[in-house]
């Protein structure tokens, strides 16, 4: 008798629904875990929890924006968490000691200055993007921790506060930077020449370099990017919080990295979205929302986390030869 | 007959090794020049040197009696030459357009579309569905490429070389990964190329392919130039012998 594995299922709706089938697939999925919480838990479904669900979600889809243009890039970059700890450091220092507008570019600027290091040391030196980020992760968590004294550092500036860390109306200014961030970062991706060429040097460096794509410089670029997706995090962190600490976003890299594969994007680079990305991440943190609403605690939270990976993985679109695409 | 390309006394040495040794011949408008030769003999270096991959150590290149350097893909397709590589220069998951049009996208018209880098789909996959129709090839500009037969995905490679209008058209051992059908229906695209007078520079291991399309063969052995053979006054046996014995010689 014939079986039908998770392979076939994928191979089947990319057959019947093309590039739509894993973003319907992950819509369908959010929408049947929302009417099993809502069953299961009587504060589920209300406004509140969902602007809570969305706040939450913000600051992974910020990073995840860039880490989606790296890994469809075919890099990776797992200094994300650090690099916007000393980000998020290295304004509040200057926040306090200069003012809000001088803080805000000083976290950009260190968050680009380690998305354009990470990208240079890569291509220049040949060193796997992976290895680099991991080196600069502890370098960035390291000095983070320096430079703060281990102390937290607390955001004297009503201005900051308002511009990254107020609401309008009952939208907290988090969600809303998440959303034009994701606006802007979706169209470049999908529209612009640069958002083709970051696709093709994913797809198939070699075809990209022949075709007169500067791939080194396109994969810079996405490194770049990343770093500065981490420092707008970090900025969107103290606004939220009111305070920078050296350890805050420990361990954030998976959770991003999770987001973007569960969203669609391959590994492997050439494939992925920018709304996949969005998609991943709201899925992870309604799964967290409703696992806590129900009592259940981190350690299950990150057990499913595992499960729905390696589920959204395996329903993946493969070749001929049972291959990932 | 007017030489579109001359090369002159082309060497290449990689380290102690002579990829390339002292080469000069012409290719004339509008022929089909096929270049053959053993593994090693050097042809793979001189399309690459041609097509601005790799520059020569020594000797010079004339385009239509011009010197010129051709330092990098973009000297090349400036001066009208575009190569189809071996290994598939495609990106599997983009669309026929898409590829086709891969480093040179078409920029929507308005000025803020202009100004953002906004790509124009639409007017992409319109000239990419002219140029499938001017080739001869059934194949949906909207598709990914990765749905296509190994044989069709090369004359998305070949049609793509073509986006830019090229004179000369390089082909890398276009048939090698081919099934007979998918060959013979690349070689036939090549013979229509060469009816739309587009000069054609074909490497190939397939000797029965070269006689098909070509109209003459430079044989190279060992990295020299071994003699270039008008393909309708030679016998297949005797470029297998010049291939092969000059291979000997030069292991000698």
């Amino acid at each position: 008798m014939a079986t039908t594995s998770a392979s076939d299922i994928g191979q089947l709706l990319n057959e019947r629904f093309g590039r739509f089938a894993e973003l319907g697939l992950l819509t369908g999925a959010i929408i049947l875990l929302c009417v099993i919480f809502t069953m299961t838990s009587p504060v589920f479904f209300s406004v509140g929890n969902f602007i809570n669900i969305i706040r939450q979600t913000a600051i992974v889809i910020v990073l995840g924006l860039g880490m989606t243009y790296v890994i469809i890039s075919a890099e990776i970059d797992v200094s994300i968490g650090g690099v916007m700890a000393l980000s998020a450091i290295s304004a509040g220092l200057v926040i306090n000691a200069v003012g809000p507008v001088a803080g805000a570019i000083a976290g950009l600027t260190v968050g680009l200055a380690f998305g354009l290091s990470n990208g240079l040391i890569t291509i220049r030196f040949g060193i796997p993007s992976f290895i680099v980020t991991i080196g600069t992760l502890g370098i960035a968590r390291g000095a983070a921790f320096i430079i703060s004294d281990q102390k937290p550092i607390i955001i004297q500036s009503a201005a900051f506060d308002s511009v990254f860390g107020g609401s309008i109306g009952p939208m907290p200014a988090l969600v809303l930077w998440a959303l034009v961030l994701t606006v802007i970062a979706g169209v470049a991706l999908c529209r612009t020449r640069f958002g083709r060429h970051v696709y093709a040097t994913g797809d198939s460096e070699q075809a990209a370099r022949y075709s007169g794509i500067s791939t080194n410089r396109v994969k810079i670029t996405t490194l770049a990017l990343t770093g500065l997706a981490a420092g707008m995090a970090g900025l969107l962190f103290i606004g939220r919080l009111g305070a920078a600490r050296a350890d805050m976003a420990s361990g954030i890299e998976l959770a991003v990295i999770a987001a973007v594969i569960i969203g669609g994007t391959s590994l492997f680079g050439g494939r992925g979205s920018v709304i996949g990305t969005v998609l991943g991440a709201l899925l992870i943190s309604i799964i967290d929302n409703g696992l806590t609403l129900l009592g259940f605690g981190s350690s299950w939270q990150q057990l499913i986390r595992g499960v729905v990976i390696i589920a959204a993985v395996a329903l993946r679109d493969r070749d001929e030869e049972g291959n990932f695409l | 007959m007017t030489n579109v390309i001359r090369l002159k006394n082309i060497s290449k040495q990689f380290g102690q090794i002579q990829a390339v040794e002292d080469v000069s011949f012409g290719i004339q408008e509008n022929e089909v020049i096929a270049l053959v030769g053993d593994n090693g003999a050097g042809k793979s270096t001189l399309i690459k040197i041609i097509s601005g991959v790799l520059q020569q150590t020594s000797g010079s290149i004339y385009i239509r009696d011009e010197e010129v350097e051709i330092g990098n893909y973009n000297d090349a397709e400036a001066r009208g030459i575009e190569t189809v590589y071996q290994d598939l220069a495609i990106t599997p998951n983009r669309t026929v357009a898409q590829n086709i049009f891969l480093g040179s996208e078409i920029l929507e018209r308005g000025p803020l579309g202009r100004f953002l880098r906004f790509v124009d789909d639409d007017e992409m996959q319109k000239k990419a569905g002219e140029l499938l129709s001017r080739l001869e090839l059934d194949l949906d500009p909207g598709s990914a490429v990765k749905n296509f037969s190994g044989g069709e995905q090369q004359s998305v490679a070949i049609a793509r070389a073509l986006q830019s209008d090229p004179d000369i058209v390089i082909l890398d051992e276009p048939t090698s990964a081919l099934s007979l059908d998918a060959t013979q229906r690349v070689l036939d695209l090549i013979k229509r190329l060469n009816e739309q007078d587009v000069t054609i520079i074909f490497i190939s291991h397939n000797l029965e392919a070269v006689f098909d399309v070509a109209d003459r063969a430079a044989v190279l052995a060992s990295g020299r130039l071994i003699s270039v053979e008008d393909l309708s006054g030679v016998e297949e046996n005797e470029l297998v012998g010049m291939m092969m014995g000059r291979a000997q010689q030069g292991a000698d």
